[in-house]
Order: structure tokens, then C-alpha cells, then sequence
């Protein structure tokens, strides 16, 4: 549900350092490890401590300290025991006393893997790797690490282990674990099963333990619905205290967008394990995408004392000790008896006065709409947050700063960039809202089991049609992809957002969502968008909800679609050299200040695609060449159409409303510098200049909410601004309000005269 | 028979360096000189720039300044232009030899008016604050010190802020030093914050009196001259002004609706004796 941007945005740090490795720590489980270590004494230790025996584990590990001097086991020991610090540190010994010694880095790499630190992990398997090029499991722990931050690379090193017929098997068996997890991230239950059998198969042929087998399977049998699954007791059977049995799941409810039920899954996992930190860190996380702060709070505050280390756990209390600079709003302000709030703000005290008019207003059109045309009446409030800084957002959506996504929606709650934080103006936050929101509707509507592809389908195709800003606006490089063939069978599109095989093949992926939502409205009629809905909301999957609803088969969808493809965009297509071509022309011609070829040439690139509407449109070039060339009219006109098909160029927004307003036409002169509202809502001379042309069309209502904004962003002439709010108040025959605020014009600046006079004008008028 | 105290004002406009910035600087200028006529005589005002603002002339206008001047005098002074700083001293770019810092200190603190204020808009301007700056001359440079050496934006906003009513905060119809410096510096974090940038210069502001150190006027208030009925509302003016400030100081112990409560009763009554100010401006004008 996170809505990307085309491009990496400029990332400002913020409140996110990222905690420091090896301070000393309380005991963090050493994961199972498969045989990758085979040393005296350590087996039975472990044995011991996988079975749930922590008390005679933990014995075992502290004699082992006492009685094996070997650096590597007493590293492994002192890890099991919990001391991070001195377990690294006899590692680095370890690796100095012995350093061709490649299990020594590969395990060292295993702690790296463990507190988080993936790069280093990845490093020290690689070197582990150049010790001993055929080392299984240091070609799995390569794996592990890229697979933590999604690299497609992972896959390379896991087939490395696959194709070796003479892999250890616990190596092999951590491969296929890694596999039928990616198998089950994509969807593909079946192939999933398949590999995790094969798995079992590995695992009771080498005695290996099954418990994470027993998990996944677990994770389809209630993914797939039901209440209880046999896997969870055969686990509990052989270790009572493995938390992962919840956990796992827990994370596959997760990563399916199903919230709620991974709540009550990690709650669990921390009942049978309570010193589960990472259970107790994703409960809180969790916890916070429904909204229940006080809780995720608790969690994470166990988490940071068991696992001070998770820089999930650190970012996301550092964002909530930040909460208490935001406003909490709830609208209407009082409910009435027995009804909640239909949405709570949650915005950043100094942004809130600012965003709230512009986010409430849209956000109840919104709502109304999309009730309607999704038939789902909301059962809970929604709740919009939005953040001045972008990575306090991206914590609040994965724990972790870093990715270049606007907007993400849990549910009922929402998150999102503030344009404040994007001080380039290119960022429609409008848009980000009316796409998150969407989510809201196709999310609850389904319980939450729309697959991804079609709920982020629906959102782009609600910014296209009735977003703030309409028309299908595709980037330039997804045309290019598009021109490649790349778009992908509507069966797999979930892929394409999940496990992205090139560089943008999600932003291609979001795009081609909306245009099937596009085909299939045109094609089939927007009650099947709907009926869809209620496929997935049965359970069906994306073949069967198309079977269902539309009547073909996935396949004859899939040629169909490409039909519509072919006539929608072949022309644009076949011509987007020639487009990229003009474009080039126009931009040199117009350096070269030669305005008649830079109009020629940005003239037919406008004709070639005339929806490209970004910062360097050819509409654009056009207006300033008609600018020069003394073209009024013209110019006039061209920055007309490019305000209609969604061009929102600051510059070309107030040039526009300035025109129009100097021509008389007040009412577009408004519409259009309103519309930049859901672009910079903090440029102070917007609001003053909209409530002054507000006032002159006796818009008085308008006109105070933008007086209102001006004031709240403490402008420098505060007495002024007061004034003129309290004038409205007075017109409006808020006489009460109307001495309030002239009342504080006054205190700032006693002799005000038009203040004075306005003063006297309520006082008799009362 | 008492000689009233007089307003002096210096202008230097520097060397410009390009086209651009000579047109912004002699903008800058000629807004300023309007914005003096307000409040002084002409007489009393100095430009000098082009070729005329060499070191020596300057100094010399200096030096005639001293024996013009008298203690209760006010001297303005206000340079504009680009401004250099090499880690030891400052300077002021003019056509010859530059005038330092040092240069500024000696003749300003040679002057006998007891109340001065030095206005320095350009780059590096910072680095002549501690030198300069006391009680009882308010200093205001672009730069917070002689580092931040790129050409400033202070300037424009600080002379856009002499005939912007926006500045006049207490909508007084007089702008003074310390409303013109608040107005620029604004302008000038939200020019840097609004373009995304770092900002590379850091306007400063020193000395008691900015606040009463008017350097604009934005509407002519009538002259008092024999007119009694006049006089006598200009004093009750005065008085309930004093009562407002006196409410103002107990803003914090009053409950906030009997503060507003007597501040609505003495604004009502200084607007009503406004009213009849304005009531025989009207009859006098006609």
C-alpha cells in the first residue's frame, strides 16, 4: 500500500541515527544455524537450547566457556548467552589468531546478520567466501543478508547452493527455507509447498530440526483461513517455548497487508516466548499501524530492553517520543452521541492549522465518493497522518528511513509525506492523499485480502479519474517499458510490486495496475471494479476473481488488455523518440532565445503527448515562448490547457491565476490558485492573495479559511492578519469573533487605524 | 529658544561588480533616499556613490559631519554594496582604495551624536559587528561574520521593508530600524527555506535604541502646531497609550476574559479620540 515516487527523493536525516553496534546487551536468542558449526560440546549446548531447555542450556554454555578455550566456541557460547559485545570481540580475536579461517567469518557474519547490520554480515560472508569459494553456508548467509533488503542478488547465491549436488544439507535446507518463504512472499502457495516438502524430506533425512518448516506450513494453513493449524502443535511438541510458530505466521499476515491478525499472532508468540524481542518489536509496530499507540508503545519498550540493537525498535521509539508535537484532530470536532469521529488528523503542531482546511476538505469529498462508488460504508474513523519529515514517515510505515515512498495506508490508518519536506514543489500531496485514502475503501472492503496489484491499481486509476489532479499521466520511462513489452500477465502482476526483477519495475508495475482498472471500467463497466472487490473479499485470487467477474480467462484478458494497450498508446509510442527529439529541440532553441523554433518544436511535441505535464513540459516551453513573442492570448491559453491536464509548475500556476484575474475572470483565478493549495499550502503570499480575491467575490466563508492559514503560518505582520480575519468575521456577522481577533490586531498594534475603526464598527453594531 | 534635535542620514553605495547588481544597488538606494526624506530634511541627507565614494571622500564627509553635529542628533548610516573580509580585516568595496572597518569605527565613534546607527547590507558585513557595535549604536549587518562572503539578499529585503506597510508591525505609520531588520530577516530564512537551501548568510542586529530609531515614514501625521482641542486629544492619546502598556504588563495575571474585557474598554476609547483626530484632519483639509 506505499505509493512510490518515480525517482529516489532526496532523503534528509532526521531524528534516525542508527544505533551503534555491540553495546552491552541482555541475552538475544542465537538463531538455529543447521549444522554450519560442528564443534565439541557446542552441539549438545545447542540441542539443549533449540528444544526449549534454556535453563540446562544456558548451564551448558557457561561451562563450555570455563572449559574450552577455542575462540570460536567461546564466541559461540558467550552469543548464545546474550553478550553481544564480548562474543564480537572474540570473534575479532578469533579471526586475527586464525585468518584464513573462513567458519570463523562466516559465523561472525551470522552475528552481523543478527543485530541488523547486513552489510557487514554480507561482507564477511563474501570473505568467508574468497577463503573458500564452495562454502554452502557462507553462500546462504549472502543470501540471508541480500534477501533482508530485498536484493534480487539473493536468488544468485541460493541457486549457488541449489545446483551444488554436494551441498551440506543444512545449507541446502536453509537455501530451500529461503525459497519457500520468497515463494510464499510472491503467493505462490504451491510452489511453496512443493519446496518445503522437499525441505522435510532434507531435514529428517539429517536429522535437521523441522520447527521452521512446521511454521511456514503453519503461515498457509491460516493465511488460507482457518483457526488452527497441526504444525503449530508438532512444534510446540518438540520446543513449547518457540515463539516462532506465532511469529512467522505473524509476519506473513503482515506482509499481506492483514494487520490485525498479526497482532494477535505476535501477542501469542510472546506468550509462549516472552523474551521474544523481535515479536514484541513487530507487535508494537504493528500495534501502531491500528492505531493503538499506548500499547505498540509497551512492546516496543520491552523489545529495546531485551534487543537494544533492532534500529527498528530505536527508530520507532524515537518517533513516538516525537508524537506529542502533533496535533490530534478529530472531525467533526464532537461527534455526536454514539458516533465517532469520520476522520482524526493526526498533524504536526507547527503544519497542522496549515494542512488541516485543505486535508479535511479533500478527505471528506473523498469519503463520500468513495462510499458511494465502492459501496462500503466506513465502520471505524480514518486516520490521515502526515509528516513534515519524510523519514519519520518511512519509520512510521517499516521501522527503518531510507526508501522513497509517499504515502502508505495500514487499514484504517494512513501515513504520509508532508510538502514540506519537499521543498522542489513537484510532490502533489493532494494526490498522495486521495490515492491513500482509496486504499482505506479497498482494503476494509475486502477485510483486506485484495492482492496488491488491484488495490494499488484502484488508487491510481481514483488519482486519473477523480483525484485532484485528472488525466492518465504515464512517466516517461514506464512508457518505455511499456514500448518493451514488459507489462506482465495480470496473474503475476502481484510480482512485480513484490519481487521487482529490474530497477522500476514497480513504478511499471503501479502503472499497469491503473490501466487495467482503466480496461477494465471502459471494457467491462465500473460495477465489475466493484464486483471484483467482493471476489477478492470470498477469497478468490486474481484468475479466479477475472474468471468470476469478467467471464474470460486470464489469458484472453491478458491479449485483450494488450489490444487496449496497442490502441490507447501505439501512436504515442511509435512516436516517443520523436517526442524526446522535439522536446530537445524546443529546450535549445529557447536557450538560444530563438522563441519562433522553440514554439514549432514544443507545438509538435505538445500534439505527440499532450498529457506530459511535468516541470519541463513543452506546454510550458510554449507559454514562455508566446511570452516573448508578445502573444498574450496564446500564452494565456496554453498555460490554461496545461493547468487542466494536471500540470502544477508553481510558476505556471500564479503566472496563469495572475492572468486570469488581470483579465477580470476572478472565478478561475481563484479556481486555479486554489488548486495550488494541495501542492505548497505554505506559500504565505497564496493564502493572502486567494482570501483578498476571495473577499472581492464576497466568498466569505472561502475567504476566512484562508486568512485563517495565513495566520496560522505566523506571518511577520501578525496585527494584519488578525485584521483581517476579524473583517470577515464582521461581514459574516461573527461579531463576537470579529472583536476577538480584532481585539488581538489591536494588542499588537494599538493604533491600527482600519483595526480602530473596525473595533468601533462591531462594538456599536453589538 | 531650544534647537531640536536633528536626523542625519548617510548613504554610500559601493562598487557594483555587474549590471545586475549596480541596478538592484541603486534601487536599493533610491528607495532609501525617499524613505529619509520622510523623516529628515533634505539637507541633511548624503549620498555619495559612483565614482564620487572613494575613501577620502567618505572620510572627508566625515569629518565635516563632526562639527555639523550636535549630541542629541541621531546619525544614520548606510552602506550598500559588496564587502570583502580576508580573516583580519574588513573592507568595504569602492572605487580606489577600499574603506575598512577600522576606517568606519574611527569616524563613527569621532561623530558627537550620542544616537547612531550604522546599516552595512553587504557580503561579509558581519565581521565590523564587534567593532562597532554599543549601546548606544544599533548595528545591523547582513552576515553574522566576515565567512559568509556571497553576495547577500539582506539588502533587498531590508530596503523593501522601509515603504512596506507589512514591516510597520505596530502600525504606527513609522518604520523603524529594529521593524525593518525583523521584516528582512524573515524574508531572508524563508528565502533559503522555501528554495531548499542552506542558508549563507545570517543577518545580526546590536544595540538598544532600534526600536526607536525610525528610518521611514509611511504616512504624514498633522503637525500639532497651535491647534488646542489637537493637543489635548494627542495627550489623552498618550495617556491611555500608557494605560494599555500598563494592562499589557498584567496580561499575565489577569483572567483572559477581563483582560480582553478592559483592553476592548481603552482600545473603544483610543479609537474614539482616533476618530476625532480624524474628524478634524477632515475639517482642517477642507
Amino acid at each position: 500500500m506505499k505509493r512510490p515516487v518515480n525517482k529516489i527523493q532526496g532523503l534528509m536525516t532526521s531524528l534516525f541515527m542508527f544505533v551503534l553496534l555491540f553495546d552491552p546487551g541482555t541475552l538475544m536468542a542465537r538463531s538455529m544455524h543447521y549444522g554450519a558449526i560442528s564443534m565439541p560440546g557446542l552441539e549438545q549446548c545447542d540441542e539443549m537450547q533449540w528444544r526449549g531447555e534454556l535453563v540446562q542450556a544456558r548451564q551448558c554454555y557457561g561451562q563450555l566457556i570455563s572449559s574450552n578455550p577455542e575462540l570460536l566456541v567461546q564466541a559461540e557460547s558467550t552469543w548464545a548467552l546474550g553478550d553481544i559485545k564480548s562474543a564480537n570481540t572474540l570473534f575479532q580475536s578469533a579471526v586475527k589468531a586464525d585468518p584464513d579461517n573462513a567458519l570463523i567469518r562466516l559465523r561472525w557474519g551470522e552475528l552481523f546478520l543478527q543485530t541488523y547490520q547486513y552489510q557487514t554480515a554480507f561482507e564477511l560472508f563474501q570473505e568467508a567466501l574468497l577463503r573458500e569459494p564452495q562454502n554452502n553456508f557462507a553462500q546462504i548467509g549472502a543470501a540471508k543478508a541480500l534477501a533482508e533488503r530485498f536484493e534480487s542478488d539473493a536468488k544468485k547465491y541460493i541457486d549457488q547452493v541449489m545446483s551444488n549436488e554436494n551441498a551440506a544439507p543444512g545449507a541446502r535446507y536453509q537455501a530451500l527455507l529461503l525459497l519457500a518463504r520468497m515463494a510464499m512472499e510472491a503467493t505462490e502457495m504451491f510452489k511453496a509447498v512443493e519446496i518445503l516438502n522437499e525441505a522435510e524430506s532434507i531435514a529428517m533425512e539429517n536429522d535437521l530440526l523441522p520447527m521452521e518448516i512446521y511454521a511456514l506450513f503453519a503461515s498457509m494453513d491460516l493465511l488460507e483461513g482457518m483457526s488452527d493449524s497441526e504444525w503449530i502443535s508438532r512444534a510446540l511438541d518438540m520446543n513449547p517455548a518457540y515463539g516462532d510458530i506465532y511469529a512467522i505466521p505473524g509476519y506473513f499476515f503482515w506482509v499481506s497487508r492483514r494487520y490485525r491478525e498479526s497482532i494477535e499472532l505476535f501477542g501469542k508468540a510472546i506468550e509462549i516466548e516472552p523474551d521474544h524481542w523481535i515479536a514484541h518489536m513487530e507487535l508494537g509496530i504493528n500495534l501502531l499501524r491500528d492505531n493503538q499507540v499506548t500499547r505498540a508503545r509497551q512492546h516496543l519498550e520491552i523489545a529495546y530492553g531485551g534487543d537494544p540493537y533492532n534500529p527498528k525498535t530505536v527508530n520507532t521509539l524515537r518517533l513516538l517520543d516525537t508524537f506529542n508535537e502533533y496535533d490530534l484532530i478529530n472531525v467533526p470536532e464532537s461527534p455526536t452521541k454514539n458516533t465517532f469521529p469520520r476522520i482524526i488528523f493526526r498533524l504536526h503542531n507547527d503544519e497542522s492549522g496549515v494542512l488541516k482546511p485543505y486535508a479535511e476538505k479533500l478527505a471528506e469529498r473523498g469519503i463520500r465518493e468513495f462510499t458511494e462508488r465502492y459501496q462500503f460504508a466506513l465502520k471505524e474513523p480514518v486516520i490521515i497522518e502526515i509528516y513534515p519529515n519524510h523519514d519519520d514517515f518511512v519509520v512510521r510505515t517499516i521501522g527503518m528511513p531510507g526508501v522513497g515512498i509517499l504515502g502508505a495506508a495500514f487499514g484504517y490508518v494512513f501515513a504520509m509525506d508532508s510538502p514540506t519536506d519537499h521543498p522542489d514543489k513537484e510532490y502533489h500531496w493532494g494526490t498522495t492523499l486521495w490515492h491513500e485514502l482509496a486504499h482505506v475503501f479497498t482494503l476494509e472492503t475486502t477485510d483486506h485480502l485484495i492482492p496488491r496489484w488491484y488495490s494499488e491499481g484502484i488508487s491510481v486509476f481514483e488519482e486519473w479519474r477523480y483525484g485532484p489532479i485528472k488525466g492518465i499521466r504515464i512517466p516517461v520511462n514506464v512508457l518505455g517499458a511499456m514500448a518493451e513489452d514488459k507489462f506482465l500477465p495480470i496473474a503475476e502482476l502481484d510480482g512485480g510490486f513484490i519481487r521487482p526483477s529490474y530497477n522500476e519495475q514497480v513504478i511499471v508495475s503501479y502503472m499497469q495496475a491503473g490501466l487495467v482498472c482503466e480496461f477494465i471500467t471502459r471494457e467491462f463497466g465500473s460495477d465489475k471494479i466493484v464486483d471484483m472487490l467482493t471476489e477478492f473479499r470470498e477469497g478468490a485470487d486474481t484468475s479466479q476473481a477475472v474468471r468470476r467477474v469478467l467471464e474470460i480467462a486470464p489469458e484472453e484478458f491478458d491479449e485483450r488488455f494488450d489490444d487496449f494497450i496497442t490502441r490507447e498508446f501505439s501512436n504515442l509510442l511509435d512516436h516517443l523518440d520523436d517526442w524526446k527529439k522535439l522536446h530537445q529541440t524546443a529546450v535549445k532553441a529557447l536557450a538560444e532565445e530563438d522563441w519562433q523554433d522553440a514554439l514549432e518544436a514544443a507545438e509538435q511535441a505538445v500534439e505527440i503527448f499532450p498529457e506530459y505535464v511535468e516541470s519541463d513540459s513543452p506546454m510550458l516551453f510554449m507559454a514562455t515562448a508566446y511570452a516573448k513573442l508578445g502573444n498574450d492570448e496564446a500564452e494565456l491559453n496554453i498555460l490554461h490547457e496545461y493547468w487542466q491536464q494536471g500540470g502544477y509548475a508553481p510558476d505556471a500556476i500564479w503566472l496563469l491565476a495572475r492572468k486570469f484575474y488581470n483579465r477580470g475572470n476572478k472565478s478561475m483565478a481563484i479556481e486555479v490558485l486554489d488548486s495550488f493549495n494541495l501542492v505548497d499550502p505554505f506559500d504565505a503570499e497564496l493564502h493572502s492573495t486567494l482570501g483578498d480575491w476571495l473577499m472581492e467575490e464576497e466568498r466569505l466563508t472561502d475567504a476566512l479559511v484562508e486568512y485563517e492559514v495565513a495566520l496560522a503560518m505566523n506571518p511577520h505582520d501578525i496585527a494584519a492578519a488578525y485584521y483581517r480575519i476579524a473583517n470577515v468575521n464582521h461581514h459574516l456577522e461573527q461579531f463576537d469573533e470579529a472583536r476577538k481577533n480584532v481585539l488581538a490586531a489591536l494588542e499588537i498594534a494599538p493604533h491600527y487605524r482600519p483595526a480602530q475603526k473596525l473595533l468601533l464598527e462591531t462594538t456599536r453594531k453589538q | 529658544m531650544t534647537v531640536s534635535a536633528e536626523r542625519y542620514v548617510t548613504i554610500i553605495q559601493g562598487l557594483d561588480g555587474s549590471q545586475t547588481y549596480g541596478q538592484q544597488f541603486t534601487e536599493q538606494a533610491t528607495r532609501l533616499n525617499i524613505a529619509a526624506e520622510s523623516v529628515t530634511e533634505n539637507s541633511l541627507i548624503r549620498f555619495i556613490s559612483g565614482e564620487e565614494a572613494t575613501r577620502q571622500n567618505i572620510l572627508d564627509h566625515f569629518n565635516s559631519l563632526k562639527s555639523s553635529l550636535k549630541e542629541d542628533d541621531r546619525i544614520a548610516v548606510f552602506l550598500i554594496g559588496h564587502g570583502s573580509f580576508d580573516g583580519y580585516e574588513y573592507k568595504f568595496n569602492i572605487p580606489g582604495p577600499d574603506i575598512t572597518g577600522e576606517d568606519i569605527q574611527v569616524a563613527m565613534d569621532a561623530l558627537p551624536a550620542r544616537i547612531q546607527l550604522l546599516v552595512n547590507t553587504s557580503s561579509a558585513s558581519g565581521a565590523i559587528k564587534d567593532q562597532l557595535e554599543n549601546e548606544n549604536r544599533v548595528v545591523i549587518t547582513a552576515t553574522r561574520n566576515g565567512n559568509e562572503r556571497l553576495a547577500t539578499r539582506f539588502g533587498e529585503y531590508f530596503f523593501e521593508a522601509i515603504d512596506d506597510s507589512s514591516a510597520d508591525i505596530n502600525k504606527n505609520n513609522a518604520i523603524t530600524a529594529q521593524e525593518a531588520f525583523d521584516y528582512a530577516e524573515r524574508m531572508v530564512k524563508d528565502y533559503f527555506e522555501y528554495q531548499g537551501q542552506l542558508a549563507t548568510e545570517h543577518p545580526q542586529i546590536s544595540g538598544d535604541y532600534a526600536g526607536q530609531f525610525v528610518i521611514a515614514r509611511l504616512g504624514q501625521d498633522r503637525p500639532v502646531g497651535d491647534d488646542p482641542e489637537l493637543a489635548r486629544l494627542l495627550s489623552e492619546q498618550g495617556a491611555i497609550d500608557i494605560k494599555i502598556e500598563e494592562l499589557q504588563l498584567k496580561k499575565s495575571e489577569l483572567q483572559q476574559d477581563d483582560f480582553l474585557s478592559q483592553l476592548q474598554m481603552l482600545m473603544i476609547e483610543l479609537s474614539t479620540i482616533q476618530e476625532k483626530i480624524d474628524q478634524l484632519d477632515g475639517e482642517s483639509a477642507q
